[in-house]
């Protein structure tokens, strides 16, 4: 084999290592951002889109999954949302698999109550009545947000300059 | 550095650079905002701490991350100075700044509008700290 045959061999080898990178980058993301999610009715969960801009073929968006019917769900038990989580994180991996080394890949939330969820959590009010004092007590609740997408980006700044490692792994053993 | 200490420090730098700006409610402290006085809000949320060294066990480097969340609450129909003013003022408490070893990292502001009767920014800021373990 001569350098010719090295170099595009070197070229083609680099190529593939960075779209596995970028992949990984994208399903290491979405996978956090599934997990750290509440789960309540799952909606917030099912509004993980992931959208890919095709270098230079316009825009390409996932999937839109905003429900149109809000209302009071009881909490998933820790089985169900377990299973619930990672049957959403395997329905949108594959579109990730589709990126190529140009794309940006975008992962976003749209649902209503978004900010509740990142910022400022859910308050509000109730009463009960307390037979011992014979009286209606008035009490608030309060529920702090979750950060999810502001920790996750904090964690993949730290996460992205392992990533070569982590894929050199992947390649050389099968592991990661 | 542990988890208490990291909440200890960050609360103890925004109450003494925030002084007597507004009042604040802090995790877990009776708080009752007083109709139409604007107000603060600080939140210490924490994330993974991520291996970032080879090592063994007590000698490995790990990264932790988190976010300094601070919602200003102003009143409404003021117009949005006041707010954007308080949410400077937050942010350059922190922004940048390393201290106890704690890095943070540029501040964000999002505007979140009208909620539970106030006018709210949040000021969001992440930071990082290391420790072996």
């Amino acid at each position: 084999m001569g350098f010719k045959e090295d170099i595009e061999k070197f070229k083609s080898g680099i190529k593939k290592d960075l779209i596995q990178q970028k992949r990984t980058a994208a399903r290491i993301a979405l996978k956090k951002l599934i997990y750290r999610s509440p789960a309540r009715s799952g909606n917030y969960i099912r509004s993980h889109n992931v959208g890919i801009s095709k270098s230079g073929k316009g825009r390409g968006i996932g999937k839109r999954h905003v429900p149109v019917v809000e209302a009071w769900f009881e909490p998933m038990d820790p089985g169900e949302k377990l299973s619930f989580m990672a049957e959403q994180y395997a329905k949108k991996i594959a579109y990730i698999s589709t990126a190529q080394l140009l794309d940006s890949i975008t992962i976003y939330n749209v649902i209503p109550y978004a900010k509740n969820v990142e910022y400022t959590g859910w308050s509000g009010d109730y009463s009960f009545y307390d037979p011992s004092r014979g009286t209606s007590i008035n009490r608030s609740w309060y529920h702090p947000p979750y950060h999810v997408y502001g920790l996750t980006v904090a964690e993949m700044a730290v996460i992205m300059p392992l990533l070569p490692k982590m894929v050199s792994g992947n390649i050389n053993t099968g592991i990661m | 550095m542990t988890f208490k200490n990291e909440q200890r420090d960050i609360e103890a730098r925004f109450k003494n650079n925030w002084a007597s700006t507004t009042s604040v409610k802090y995790d877990n402290v009776d708080f009752t905002p007083t109709p139409g006085e604007s107000w603060a809000e600080i939140q210490v949320h924490t994330g993974d701490q991520i291996p970032v060294s080879l090592g063994g066990i007590n000698a490995t480097l790990y990264r932790g991350v988190g976010i300094i969340s601070i919602n200003i609450h102003t009143a409404l129909n003021i117009g949005s100075q006041t707010g954007k003013n308080l949410a400077d003022t937050a942010a350059a408490i922190f922004r940048g700044q390393s201290f106890s070893g704690i890095t943070c990292r540029g501040a964000n502001v999002t505007r979140l509008g009208e909620t539970n009767g106030w006018f709210v920014y949040n000021v969001s800021i992440p930071y990082f700290r290391d420790e072996t373990f």
